[in-house]
């Protein structure tokens, strides 16, 4: 399965850029057979913000493991920008979904007393 | 109301504070219509001639009518940065100053201030610059819920490369004290949210990351970072790391700068 992200957008910049693939995306994983990958093809497409990947592709890593994800998803001709994004993107989620619904909301005030002590 | 501003806008935390306590005075105010006269003969910082442009927008999130009366060394900086013709001539087409109203326009607005960078760039680094600036305005857009957006770029005295962003919204520190629902330093707040797992936006998306990336750019390239907003000043340069200054008045809205240094031919890649 197949998408071809300049179809759908010009680049990976802003949360109406996101919304728009995660659309397309979420359309792919309902129809796909079991376990069929969706190979994304960014050809043409530029600039890529964090903002972008974390709500149109990491956020899956909500619902799959890593390696789960990694066979889903085959992002190709990704410009080495977007590469990079992506990579910051993957494994902050990484950290973010690791952690139960508690420590998420542990989370802000454990940041707080480390950040007191910077 | 009648203001007379007499203090001086060379550089510094302090002026920071003087300009964050003017906008202050423009918010307290009853009155709804302000003029602030500047009687400054000497030197004037090209961000605080940019503070000053944005002083109108604030003026008129809060309803509030603000005109300027400005001595000559202002107004040819206001004339140099876009900002004179901005509220002279409402249809002009401005590059150097402007506001932005939708997020369509980011990326040429980007790529524009890339164009106008003195320092030799691949095709790749200009995506990552334009991709690291868009994290800021995607900070504006999605976490301080701004009326008023306005970017410029200037060169300053020292022929240095500059771009901020100011927008009218929260804060970056008042929207973090918001989201965690306590009281902290704004400092603190500024702190929380430069870490990368941070947001404010909560949800089942992380939404984090942006601002700590650009640190890292600036961090690479001999960039400075500045961040303004509520009683801190942020400052951030690989030679001397993060600084949190602490204002005395609270400064509306936030102010993001970033310093590109035009002796440096070879930007390298994070």
């Amino acid at each position: 399965m197949i998408i071809i992200a300049k179809e759908i957008i010009s680049s990976g910049f802003s949360a109406d850029d996101a919304k728009a693939l995660l659309s397309k995306i979420d359309e792919s994983l309902e129809k796909r057979r079991a376990n069929e990958s969706i190979e994304i093809d960014f050809s043409d497409v530029k600039y890529f913000t964090t903002l972008f990947f974390n709500m149109a592709l990491t956020c899956h890593l909500e619902s799959m493991t890593t390696e789960e994800y990694e066979k889903t998803f085959s992002l190709k001709n990704l410009s080495e920008v977007g590469q990079l994004t992506h990579k910051h993107s993957f494994d902050n989620a990484i950290e973010y979904y690791k952690l139960s619904a508690e420590d998420k909301k542990k989370m802000a005030e454990l940041t707080e007393a480390v950040v007191r002590e910077m | 109301m009648e203001i007379d501003f007499r203090e001086g806008l060379s550089k510094g935390q302090i002026v920071y504070d003087r300009l964050a306590m003017l906008q202050n005075q423009i918010i307290d105010t009853p009155d709804s219509s302000i003029n602030i006269e500047f009687h400054n003969s000497g030197r004037v910082g090209r961000t605080f001639t940019f503070i000053i442009g944005c002083l109108p927008m604030l003026g008129k999130q809060h309803q509030k009518t603000v005109s300027l009366v400005l001595p000559p060394r202002i107004m040819t900086h206001m004339k140099n940065m876009d900002i004179y013709d901005y509220y002279s001539n409402p249809t002009a087409k401005l590059q150097r100053f402007q506001r932005i109203e939708s997020k369509e326009e980011l990326i040429p607005l980007v790529l524009g201030i890339i164009k106008d960078a003195p320092v030799t760039m691949s095709e790749g680094l200009q995506e990552l610059l334009v991709s690291r600036i868009g994290e800021v305005y995607n900070n504006a857009f999605e976490h301080s819920n701004a009326t008023y957006i306005i970017a410029g770029k200037y060169f300053k005295a020292n022929r240095t490369y500059c771009f901020s962003v100011y927008d009218t919204g929260i804060g970056i520190a008042g929207n973090v004290q918001e989201f965690l629902g306590e009281p902290m330093t704004d400092s603190d707040a500024l702190k929380w949210a430069l870490k990368s797992l941070n947001t404010t936006k909560p949800g089942s998306v992380p939404r984090g990351l942006g601002l700590s990336l650009l640190l890292e750019f600036a961090k690479v390239n001999k960039g400075e970072v500045r961040i303004c907003t509520g009683n801190v000043l942020f400052t951030f340069s690989k030679e001397k790391g993060s600084r949190y200054n602490t204002l005395e008045n609270k400064f509306i809205g936030t102010l993001f700068e970033m310093d590109i240094i035009p002796d440096d031919l070879c930007i390298y890649e994070i």
